[in-house]
């Protein structure tokens, strides 16, 4: 039987899943308000699809959970999704041109919202220890249910997060040299 | 003790967390936890990152669910203030316990002897491959990125300058890094390839964990407790 992913592959998911955990520090170090923590995903989903980034999403988040605390491991389903949307955009062409780049970005944020308001909601109380925690308690005071401040807060943190990170992954394959891209038979058109 | 170990301890906890009604028998056990906590090595460390968590949650949870913006800013009357506090604290106390236990296992999960242990385990050999390599990648890739920044530097990346420019610098200081990484993918395929990987269930391992009988004993525990937990749980 065929294994599910081929060695090239598993090592570029190897590869994907440390660039997540390394770049996130890169945002950090160079004080942006943004995770980039997704970048990783999004490159795999671009070279290798969506079930691969998918598993690439929440294998990230497995090991972040060991190695830090559990929280990360309750948002394994979040990173999940967006290599999943995002290799499905990539397969669909959507990472062919900027707009439509910035238009798979908004999808895969779109995504986000969906699967993380109900863990934070409902896991967390509403809250995770964050500046956004501000702007879910002034939503929750002009009227809106708990889930619908939840899921607006988590739309606008998200949103410039994902174009940073789908944008750079975007222009960092389309800059590898061909011979490189060449060896993933599974990589989607980036122009 | 073995790595896995201490995971195993995880599940009886999630259960008894959410069993416990209690606050005050929460915040017992939150205290026990975070007594073995203080008990092992790192516990500073392991103290500082779960009150870096928990404390600034807490605050959250007051800010959201104690309305008090509703009060500052719209003179509203929230009379079930306290209620909605009561249980955003069960909810922080819940969190907390859970934080702290993983805490505990971690201690005895230290990355190196994880790693080691995924390689030496019975799980596929591609799955302990993808738990295990990134762990040993992700050192590398701090040691290329603290050297892709100095030569960024050496260029005029200056990773303290306004927002607009430290922006532009991501892709300076990403890029090099990405593509030196998976220049090197094609390489490790062949290496692990070159090496029979996936041609046998069972790889040899140097200095692989020993699972004691002390570990075996305490997964029986562990088991029992969960099983203990979930009877209550289903016999209320």
């Amino acid at each position: 039987m065929n294994p599910l992913f081929s060695t090239r592959t598993l090592t570029l998911m190897s590869a994907g899943i440390a660039f997540n955990m390394v770049l996130g520090q890169l945002a950090s170090m160079l004080k942006l308000p943004i995770f980039l923590d997704a970048i990783g995903t999004f490159v795999v989903a671009l070279l290798a699809g969506p079930l691969a980034a998918l598993v690439t999403g929440v294998a990230t988040n497995l090991i972040w959970g060991v190695l830090t605390s559990p929280v990360a491991a309750a948002f394994a389903p979040v990173a999940g999704v967006i290599g999943l949307v995002a290799g499905l955009c990539a397969r669909a062409g959507g990472f062919r041109t900027l707009p439509r780049v910035l238009l798979s970005a908004l999808l895969v944020t779109v995504a986000v919202v969906v699967v993380a308001t109900p863990i934070r909601a409902y896991l967390f109380g509403g809250a995770t220890g964050s500046g956004a925690d501000f702007f879910v308690a002034y939503l929750n005071a002009v009227g809106s249910k708990l889930i619908e401040s939840v899921a607006l807060t988590v739309f606008g943190v998200n949103l410039a997060d994902k174009v940073v990170s789908a944008l750079l992954a975007w222009t960092l394959v389309r800059a590898l040299p061909a011979r490189l891209t060449a060896t993933f038979p599974a990589a989607a058109a980036v122009r | 003790m073995h790595p896995f170990t201490g995971f195993a301890l995880l599940p009886p906890l999630l259960l008894l967390t959410l069993r416990l009604a209690d606050a005050w028998a929460l915040a017992a056990l939150l205290g026990v936890l975070l007594v073995l906590v203080c008990m092992g090595g790192e516990r500073a460390v392991r103290l500082r990152r779960w009150a870096l968590l928990m404390l600034p949650l807490a605050a959250g949870l007051v800010l959201v669910h104690g309305r008090f913006l509703d009060s500052l800013i719209f003179g509203a009357d929230v009379s079930d203030r306290m209620a909605r506090l009561d249980a955003a604290a069960l909810l922080w106390l819940r969190i907390g316990c859970l934080i702290a236990g993983a805490q505990v296992a971690l201690r005895l999960a230290p990355p190196a002897r994880l790693t080691r242990a995924l390689f030496a385990s019975r799980l596929p050999p591609s799955v302990a491959y993808l738990l295990a390599s990134p762990l040993l990648l992700s050192a590398q890739l701090r040691r290329r990125l603290a050297e892709v920044t100095e030569a960024q530097r050496a260029r005029g990346v200056d990773p303290a300058a306004p927002w607009h420019q430290r922006a532009r610098a991501l892709f300076a200081l990403a890029g090099p890094l990405v593509v030196w990484t998976l220049s090197d993918v094609g390489e490790r395929a062949n290496a692990l390839d070159a090496r029979a990987f996936r041609a046998t269930a069972r790889r040899t391992t140097l200095d692989a964990p020993v699972f004691t009988a002390c570990d075996r004993a305490l997964l029986a525990a562990a088991l029992a407790a969960f099983l203990l937990v979930a009877g209550s749980w289903l016999w209320h």
